[in-house]
């Protein structure tokens, strides 16, 4: 759901109040973007649930401080992205000091670009549809976190390089040649998990 | 101009996305005119991209709700209930009525809390003295009262 400038003010206002239909009303519209960024982001499903919902709890917490410089859903994609970059400060740190045995080896398998990738036999013919979606979607939790946010910024979430700069806080200049980067170590990801150049 | 194939390969997002001077997207165009390998490799790199997008189109799909009645596995999950009941929570259930979050920024709770701890620090200096206190000696008897046996 896109609105407009002058609906989006008066959900402004309505959240300010605290009506509760108003804040249903934006989690059902948003919650689908929001939860899609963080998974991509996070790259598992019940963190990306719970961040999510915190979210939009620092949403409503926060909603007096919005002063309307940006649209309220690139607003919602900072306040996003910047959960985003705490919870994985967090997980690594987790992995880190290896209190979780499990997480430790996803984790290592991610920073080391191991296991996570399986080898098909015929990468030639695994490269299509779904199956590339899915490699595509691993090797995204290969990427450096400044890199993975670029990249599903822009060419998941389809934004703006205006807005990826209001949610970045990153000059225009920077933001470009971080995603040409961010996109050549996908690239680089992919063809290392399948063994292989990317085919036509 | 005429540029190398790692100088071509720095520009492909740049040419992908229509980033380039007219010079220079010429120059990358006769350079992956010119090589069919080249040119593999950077249709490779915007089937990628086009991958990228269709996942981004996928994710577009509706949340909990419609895709189990469509048989599929949701995508989003409805995430309303779960906010609602951290929010109550949180809030102690005030969160729509007196403004919680907008009272705890003018009166924050480490400043109540501080209060309530002088409070009772006050309180109990307070019971402290009263129970050290001696109690008062009884009075001496008046001259020429007389002398109960």
């Amino acid at each position: 759901m896109t609105l407009d400038v002058e609906a989006e003010r008066a959900l402004v206002e309505r959240l300010r109040r605290r009506d509760e239909a108003a804040f249903n009303l934006f989690v059902r519209a948003y919650q689908a973007k929001v939860f899609s960024l963080v998974q991509r982001m996070l790259g598992n499903r019940a963190e990306a649930e719970d961040l999510s919902q915190e979210v939009f709890i620092t949403v409503f917490r926060s909603i007096d401080s919005f002063r309307g410089d940006a649209r309220l859903g690139t607003w919602l994609y900072r306040v996003a992205v910047n959960h985003c970059k705490n919870r994985i400060k967090y997980l690594d740190r987790r992995v880190t000091r290896g209190h979780d045995a499990l997480d430790e080896e996803g984790g290592k398998a991610l920073t080391e670009g191991g296991p996570v990738m399986s080898r098909p036999d015929r990468p030639d013919e695994s490269m299509q549809g779904a199956e590339l979606g899915k490699v595509i979607d691993r090797a995204l939790g290969l990427l450096e976190e400044e890199h993975r946010t670029l990249v599903v910024l822009r060419d998941l979430e389809g934004l703006s390089y205006e807005d990826i700069m209001t949610i970045t806080g990153l000059p225009e200049g920077t933001v470009k040649s971080r995603l040409h980067r961010a996109r050549a170590a996908l690239r680089e990801a992919i063809e290392r998990g399948l063994g292989c150049k990317l085919p036509e | 101009m005429t540029l190398t194939d790692d100088e071509v390969r720095d520009l492909f997002s740049a040419y992908h996305d229509r980033e380039l001077s007219p010079e220079r997207n010429d120059a990358v165009r006769a350079a992956l005119d010119a090589n069919d390998g080249l040119k593999r490799e950077y249709n490779g790199f915007c089937k990628m991209l086009d991958q990228l997008s269709a996942m981004a189109a996928e994710a577009e799909a509706p949340v909990a709700g419609m895709a189990a009645a469509k048989g599929a596995e949701p995508v989003a999950p409805d995430l309303l209930v779960g906010v609602q009941r951290r929010l109550q929570k949180r809030s102690g259930g005030r969160f729509y009525q007196d403004g919680w979050s907008r009272m705890a920024g003018i009166f924050p709770l480490e400043l109540l809390a501080t209060l309530v701890l002088i409070a009772l620090v006050v309180a109990y200096v307070a019971m402290t003295m009263v129970s050290a206190r001696p109690a008062p000696s009884p009075a001496p008897p008046r001259p020429g009262t007389p002398i109960a046996n």
